[in-house]
Parts: C-alpha cells; structure tokens; sequence
C-alpha cells in the first residue's frame, strides 16, 4: 500500500542525553484523519515536526507524499512544506500586523504566483470557515476561536495534500474547540489528509486513526468507526487497557 | 544590589554582539568629542606658549622713518600705562623678488630684517646652536617653514637676486621666529646680518623700521593703537597679535571645530542605538521583568539594572576613548611642533578629561533612565501571562498587500511595524550621508580651487607679474603691456592691479586695511560679492568680510577713508570674501586712485594663461624676456604652503570618513541584530508557512533598502541645504564667509552607493542569525 507518510526508525535527540523519539515507526495512509495522542512530553508534537518537515531527526527515514525529506536541506524542506503541507498550530500562529486576510494571502503567494487565483481562493476559505466578515481585522481584535480559523485557512490556501495540527484545540474552551474539531470533520469528509496532535480525549474522537504515544514511541493504534459514542466507548476502552 | 548585579552579568553574557558593538560606538564618540574639546582648548596654546617664552611684541609698527620719527612714537608708547616695553628699530627692506637654490627659483615676498640682538623684548629661537649671535654678512636666517616646503637646509646657498645684482647667501640657521609661525603668512620674515642691507640696497632707500610695543594684556593692542592714532600723526601700518595667531591657528581651529560638530552627531547617533538597543532589551526581557516585579522589584529598581548595564559598558569605552584621544591628541601637538619646531607639551589635561567624561556618561545614563522608563511600568500580570507587550504589535500596515511578493509583504511590514526605530535608523543614515557628502564635497571643492579661484576671492590668473620699480629705467603699465604684446597669443587675460593701504576713521577706531586697486572694471575680473556691488564708480568702496566686521560697515554705509594722506568719502557698494587676506581688505577701481593721485599706474598684473600653455616654461620665457624689470611669481594657489594646507585639510577629513564607515557598520549591524531578535517569532511563524532562510533575509533587506534609500535621500538632501552654510560658519575665520562648497552629482551617487553598500554589509552579517532561529522555536513538546 502507499502511505502518504511513513516513518521508519526514527529518533530524535534535543540534547546529546535522552532521545525524545526512540527509533519509532509510522505508517498513514491517504485520505485519513489520524491522531497522534498522549501525554506532555511523549513526543508527539516532536514527531510532528519531523514528519511536516519543520525538524529533522536525528536518525532515521521519513518519507512523505513519495519524498524522502529526511535527506533534505533547509532549503528544500521550506519549499516541500509549502507546497504540500498545511499547519495549524496551538498558538493560531497569526502575524500580529497582518490583517486575518493578509495572512492567508501571505502563505499562497508563497505558492502561487497569480494573485487573482490566490486571492479568489483567500475569499472562499474564508466565506467557508465563516469569518468573511472579519477579513480587514487584525489578530488582536478577533476571539481565540476566529483566530484559529484563520491560522485553518491559511493552512488550506494551499490545498495541502496532509493537514498537520499541533494541539489545535489546546488553548480553546470546549465550545470553540467543539466548532474547531467540526470544521475539521467536514474538511475530512471532503477528501482533505489530516494528522492532528493532541492530548484531548475528546480531540481525538474527531479522528478515525488513533496512535498513542508514551516515551517517544507509538505503543499502539486505533480504528475509530460508528456513532460518536460507539467511538469514545472503543477509544475510552482502548486507553485503559493501556492504562494511560 | 548583589542580584542585580547577578541578572546584568547574565544578561550581558547573553548577548555579548550587542553590548560590544554599543561599547565600540561609544569609544568612537569618546574618541572624537575628547580629542576635539581638549584640541580646541590646546589649539591656541603652542602659539602664545611661544610668543610668551620669547617675548614677543603684540604690535608691530611698520613705518618709513623719514616720515614717522622714532623717538616721539617710542616716547608716546612707554608713556602708556598698558605697554611693557618698546623695541628698538629694526631697519627691514620688502623684498619682492626671487631667490635661487639649486637653479631652482623660489618666489618670496619677505621683510628682509637686520637681526638686533634684543635682550628682553622680540627674541628668536635660533635653531642651529653654532649660528653665532647674528647671520655673519654672507648669511641668511630663514624661518623654519623654509625648511620644510622647500626642503632647504643649513648650509645651503641661496643666490638673492636684486636691482644692484646678485648676491649668495649661506643658510647659517632656521628660526622660530614667534610673529611668522606660518608658512601661509605673507609676508614672511627673514633675517640679515646688521648693516647688510645698505650692501644690496642704495643708502637713501633704507629709511624702512619696524618697532615692536609690547603691551602687559595682550588684548589691549586695538584700544592702544585707536589711541595712538588719534594722538600722533603716523603714516606707517601695523600687525598685530590676533593677525598673527590667525594665521598659525586657522586652520588647527577648524580641524578641531569640524571634529567637534562631528563629533557631538556621533555621540547622537550613539545614543539612538542605546536607545534601540534598551527598548530591543525591555522588549525581550518582558516575561523576566513581569517575574522580577511579581518577586518585588520595585520600578527604579528595574530601571536600575538597565543603569548598570549601561554603566559597565560606559567605563571601559570612556577609558578607551580618553587614552586614544589622548594619544591622538599627542600626535597632532607633535606635528604642530614639528611642523613649527616649537617644543609645547600640553599640560592640565586630566581636568578637561573628567569634563567631558563627565559629560558623556551623563548624558548617557540620562539617556538611560529615561529609556527604560516603560520597563518599570510593565503590569506583572500581563508579561508573565502574555509574554510580549500587546500595544506593540498593533500597528496596522497602510500599505495595500496584493500587489507584493510575499518577501516585500514582509519587508514592508518590517519597515512599518517598527516605524520609530526605523525612523530612527534612517535618521542616522540621513545623518551619516550628510557627513560623507559634506567632508567628500569639501575635498573636492578644496581641489576644484584652481578652477574656481574668483569664488574664493582669489585673482583669476595664474601668474603674477610685479613692475619692479628700483631698476634702472623701470617699466611703468603701457611699456609692459606693449612688450607683453608678443606674448598675446599664449594668454587668456590680463588683470592690472596695485596693492595699497588705507585707513578707514569710524566712529570710536581708525581701521587699518591692505587691499587691491584695478585697472579694469571689476566684473571683467570674475570675482563675486556676498552682498552688494563691485566698485562702479571713484566714490565706491567694496570691502573685505573682516574689515566690514571690524569697521562695522555694511552696503550703503558711508565711510571716511584716509588714502594717499587725503580724506575721501565713500559708500560701501559691496562685502566680498577673500581667504589669501583672511578676509581683511579693500576693492577699488583706479578712478578712485586716481581723484586722489592722477599719476597712479598699476604695477602689478595677474596673467590668465590658455590652457595649452605650460605655466614653468611660459614663467622662465618671461623671466628671461624682462629680466630684472618684473618679478613673476605662481598664484597663490600654487604655492607651497597653501597646497601643503588643503593637503592636510583632506588627509584630517578622509581618517575622520574612515572612522564614520566604521560607526555605520556597527550601527547597522546593531540594528539588524535588534530587529532579528525582536521578530524572532514573526521569523519562525514565516518558517513554518514555507518561507526559506533567503526569503526571511530577503524580507529584512528590502526593510534595510527602504530605511536606507530614504536616510541616503534625506542626507543628501541636508546636505545641500544646510551644508554650505555649515562649512562657512567654521570657514568664516579664514574669511570665508560663504565656502564655495561644490556638490557634484558623481559624489552624491558615490556616497548614496557606499552608505547602501555599508548598509547591506552591516545588515547580511547580523542576518546570519536567521538561520539559527528553527520553525519550531516557539514551542516543542
């Protein structure tokens, strides 16, 4: 089977003590909403970077989208990110002296050269992700929640083939989570990649692969199907048994 | 006390880059201010120093003893409460030809002087200690600045050249001689044995004395000599003191003037990047000091940790600063001495040390506290909850973003963002352009002197040819100009003038003026006023910048003026500036001459040549054509001493451009340093959309490049407005009331490239930062 990201013997020292990842491996597959859960300082957001091309490990071989970006430089990192790869992180990310459409502008400019097409797209996002009206504010003076959709737009300006999200629901209260999580089910039911970072329970039944992480290594996945309480039944289960 | 002392050696050592560049900055200010306060409090003491030890007199009386008698101006002198002492008469002869070393001719107008032995008043520093106490009669005793712009040296032969002959002339000795210090002062002094004048010169010609008057102040010299004249009928002239400390101390005066004015920019320029650098600091420490307040650090006491930063970087670049400016300062005293053979050591200096030491570090931590002043009214709650200041990322960019790239998104944002530390920046490249455009602009219009003499108030020629009047059948105007005639072809123009002095009565003083008479109309000439008109007409005066100032005259005033023993009136048409005078003296037409005196002729005529013609060749054609009848000698542009000046002038102004290079570099790079850390997180949020480590330092350049372009404008821009009249306000001494300074477009785009260049230099080195700064800087699990 292809994956669309695969990880293989992955490590990662911050410091030449103890690896924050130990020779872990990965396998997702095309058109998945996959959750990396666990605990603070598991790894996961870690692993994250490393699969989105924001890090690079310390050994091992990552591949994503058929590229092997373990291998490569700075430079060609920046460039497969941008081109592929959406991020929404806990911190929404925004700059600070942008307005909330300029800010999705900023990153498909990156991308696309004709404006026209990235401006066309900039509006849809944002009639999509309901914060039209918003558009000529800055981060400052819009709520936490509206922010994050923002940071969700500017991440599919590009039509990204994965979306990856650090703890994107991690400084929200459970309303505005609730309507995060949402927007990205529908993003997910439309065909969109996700691979989402969390230590929410309730984050995580958002998706339909569940991986647990514990010291720097996947100790075990989920499939996550039926009902909404169908899945947290098999989730809940399923973390108790690895006594979590 | 002892955990701020903790929390500065820390800070300190985190970030070592800026506090070094902060601490070089402040050396270089050091540097300059020290040197320029302590050169300008020194410059005058090597020359009264000098005047002092040799008991030199501050006034000479110069005066044809047939017409003056002696002994009743002695009288009235020593009679005077103010005066010291009187000096017995020195018989001298104007020597205004030419002497000959090594077939070389060397152009002098010079008091030719018997030496009398003075005991207490007027002595020389003879430098050749086997000299003897006077020149033997084959000897000559030349003033120091000889040996240096024409490389004479003892023993050599000098062949004098005069109407009765030639005579050789052994160097026995060079002299300090206190009155003619300068080598730019004309004319000079040189000694002859006593009695050896009557050997070269007919008995009944050598009526010509000088008298010294020694006053106890030497202040008292123009209120005496007013007096003098009122009281005694005198036809003779005089020079006094101030005229000769002018002249050694012009051009050390507005070295040390120029430094001082550089000097206190850079010192501003200094505190801006402080300031940047403390509110850069403030910024980043947000979290710590929200954290110290919570733990109970009181406002001042958070300001006082920023002092103490401050005040460890103060010590070491003051010390530094006063030891080289010491040592710089050194250096000039021994050129001054060197140059002059004067033995002055500067002495006192600790006190202007610790003055401007003083002033420097208090202006600095001034500058300090009121920086920091927002740092004690952080709120705790909100830097330990939020981390950053809100207010200061709010500023909403006026620009309309979809036509940019996303670099120039960002480096506009960069720009605007930060609006008053990049107003700031950009006024110190304003302030730096305008330094390298004005020191590059007066280089060049110090050289372009010889192609624009007229404006600096000099003949437009390049020769001048002086009837000699104590020759057999001497030539008077039309017998020169008839034989000149075969020369035609070879010139451009011919301006016939005399010199002549004049005695200006005002109100309260009798002013004494050397000035020119031409025989042309004053426009033909080229030469330019400040204010007014040439002389048009026999009542007409036009008068030099110092003598109007001293005179306390302006255009349409009208004055008396005492010419040729008769009292005329006149009204002043015009003010013009002149350096070969220092400013001081007259412009008439000869029909002004003439209502006085109808056999007036010129004798003197300043020659034009075409372009083609070789001045050397041409001059020795001349020489050889008229023989003794004329005497034709090299503008005064072109000679020695003056040349040696404006290269001194120049190589002072290039080290002092050196030393900004160095200041704008560090500046910029400081700057760059600050940005980069304060948008560390801006950095990593573009890092993490894609935007590769060139894209980043694209941003911050094109940031750089605007901030720069509009300094650069904004420089040139002063420049040309306020640089002439800066030039001339430290030029006005010299009598350049209006320095024309010349601004060519090649020195604007060179400087406009070189400053861009600093720029870009200064900004890729502290960019290399960028890289270091990851995507995932701002949070890991």
């Amino acid at each position: 089977m292809d994956y669309i990201v695969s990880a293989k013997a992955l490590t990662k020292y911050y410091q030449q003590t103890q690896p924050v990842l130990k020779s872990l491996d990965l396998c997702i597959e095309p058109g998945k909403f996959t959750v990396l859960m666990g605990a603070s300082g598991s790894g996961k957001s870690t692993l994250l970077h490393l699969l989105g091309g924001l890090d690079r490990p310390s050994s091992g071989h990552i591949e994503v989208l058929g590229h092997r970006i373990s291998g490569y430089r700075e430079k060609r990192l920046a460039k497969f990110r941008r081109q592929n790869i959406g991020f929404v992180f806990q911190d929404h990310h925004l700059i600070h002296e942008l307005t909330l459409r300029d800010n999705i502008l900023l990153a498909g400019y990156l991308v696309e050269r004709d404006k026209r097409k990235v401006q066309k797209r900039a509006e849809e996002l944002l009639e999509q992700l309901g914060i039209a009206s918003l558009a000529y504010r800055l981060p400052s003076e819009v709520s936490g929640g509206e922010s994050q959709r923002v940071a969700i737009a500017r991440a599919l300006i590009i039509n990204p083939k994965i979306l990856m999200a650090d703890e994107p629901t991690g400084n929200l209260n459970s309303k505005l989570s609730a309507d995060i999580l949402a927007c990205f089910r529908e993003l997910h039911r439309a065909g969109q990649s996700i691979l989402m970072v969390t230590h929410d329970i309730t984050a995580s039944l958002a998706g339909d692969e569940v991986y647990y992480m514990r010291d720097g290594q996947t100790i075990g996945h989920i499939n996550l199907n039926g009902a909404d309480s169908e899945r947290k039944e098999s989730l809940t289960n399923w973390l108790e048994k690895l006594s979590w | 006390m002892r955990n701020v002392l903790l929390i500065v050696k820390e800070s300190i050592k985190q970030r070592k880059t800026q506090y070094l560049l902060l601490l070089l900055t402040l050396f270089l200010s050091t540097l300059m201010f020290t040197l320029a306060v302590n050169l300008l409090s020194v410059v005058s003491q090597p020359f009264d120093e000098n005047f002092e030890r040799l008991v030199a007199s501050n006034l000479l009386l110069f005066f044809d003893s047939e017409a003056d008698n002696y002994q009743q101006i002695a009288d009235w002198f020593r009679d005077q409460p103010e005066v010291q002492t009187v000096s017995q008469p020195v018989p001298y002869w104007l020597f205004n030809h030419k002497f000959v070393h090594d077939e070389e001719q060397i152009n002098v107008t010079a008091y030719l002087t018997e030496y009398i032995l003075q005991p207490n008043q007027d002595k020389i520093r003879v430098l050749n200690p086997e000299a003897g106490d006077t020149p033997g009669m084959n000897e000559v005793w030349l003033p120091y600045h000889f040996s240096i712009n024409y490389n004479l040296e003892v023993g050599d032969t000098l062949k004098f050249q005069f109407s009765s002959g030639s005579f050789d002339f052994i160097i026995s000795s060079f002299v300090v001689d206190p009155h003619f210090l300068s080598g730019l002062f004309n004319p000079t002094r040189i000694f002859v044995s006593p009695g050896a004048l009557a050997v070269f010169q007919p008995f009944e010609s050598l009526n010509t004395i000088m008298v010294g008057i020694r006053t106890h102040e030497l202040n008292d010299t123009a209120s005496i000599y007013s007096r003098f004249l009122s009281e005694i009928d005198f036809s003779g002239s005089k020079l006094e003191y101030s005229l000769f400390k002018a002249a050694f101390n012009g051009i050390y005066s507005l070295f040390s003037s120029a430094i001082l004015v550089i000097g206190f920019l850079v010192f501003l320029i200094t505190l801006i990047g402080l300031y940047g650098t403390l509110i850069s600091q403030v910024l980043e420490d947000y979290r710590q000091i929200g954290i110290l307040k919570a733990l109970g650090f009181t406002p001042n006491s958070i300001r006082v940790i920023y002092l103490t930063k401050v005040l460890v970087i103060i010590l070491p670049s003051l010390l530094l600063g006063i030891v080289v400016a010491h040592y710089s300062l050194m250096l000039i005293v021994d050129y001054m001495n060197h140059s002059s053979r004067l033995s002055y050591q500067p002495k006192n200096l600790l006190g202007a040390y610790v003055i401007s030491g003083t002033c420097i570090s208090a202006v600095t931590l001034i500058t300090t506290w009121l920086t920091t002043y927002k740092a004690g009214k952080i709120s705790p709650r909100e830097a330990i909850q939020i981390g950053i200041s809100v207010k200061s990322s709010s500023i909403k960019s006026p620009i309309k973003y979809s036509s940019l790239s996303p670099e120039a998104i960002m480096g506009t944002q960069f720009t605007v963002g930060r609006l008053l530390s990049n107003l700031i920046l950009g006024f110190s490249f304003a302030i730096f352009s305008f330094l390298l455009l004005f020191i590059f602009s007066v280089g060049y219009s110090l050289d372009s002197v010889k192609s624009h003499k007229p404006d600096w108030g000099l003949l437009d020629a390049d020769l001048q040819v002086g009837l000699n009047q104590s020759v057999f059948l001497p030539l008077d105007k039309s017998d020169f100009l008839n034989l000149f005639s075969s020369f035609a072809s070879q010139t451009d123009k011919i301006i016939p003038f005399s010199y002549a002095e004049l005695k200006i009565l005002t109100e309260n003083d009798i002013v004494e003026a050397r000035g020119i008479i031409y025989d042309l109309k004053l426009e033909e000439t080229g030469f330019t006023n400040l204010s007014g008109s040439h002389p048009d007409d026999e009542n007409d005066i036009s008068l030099g910048i110092g003598t109007a100032r001293e005179a306390q005259m302006s255009v349409g005033d009208t004055i008396q003026i005492l010419i040729e023993g008769t009292l005329k009136s006149m009204r002043v048409c015009g003010i013009y500036q002149d350096i070969s005078a220092f400013g001081q003296g007259f412009r008439l037409h000869t029909q002004s001459m003439r209502s006085v005196n109808p056999l007036f002729q010129p004798n003197q005529f300043g020659i034009a040549l075409n372009e083609s013609v070789h001045l050397s060749s041409f001059k020795e054609e001349l020489e050889s054509f008229f023989g003794e009848k004329v005497s034709v000698e090299n503008s005064l542009e072109l000679r020695t001493a003056f040349l040696s000046t404006i290269q001194s002038i120049k190589a002072g102004t290039f080290v002092v451009s050196l030393f900004f290079v160095v200041i704008l570099m560090i500046l910029v790079s400081n700057d760059m340093n600050i940005h980069v850390n304060r948008d560390k997180l801006v950095i990593t949020k573009l890092k993490a959309i894609g935007f590769t480590n060139l894209q980043v330092k694209y941003a911050f350049l094109i940031k750089n490049t605007l901030v720069t372009i509009t300094g650069v404008l904004l420089g040139i821009f002063l420049t040309v407005v306020a640089g002439k009249s800066l030039i001339s306000k430290l030029t006005i001494g010299m009598g350049l009331a209006e320095f024309p300074l010349e601004i060519p477009l090649f020195l604007i785009v060179l400087v406009g490239v070189v400053v861009m260049a600093l720029g870009y230099l200064g900004a890729l080195n502290s960019l290399r930062s960028i890289h270091s700064i990851k995507p995932t800087d701002s949070k890991a699990d």
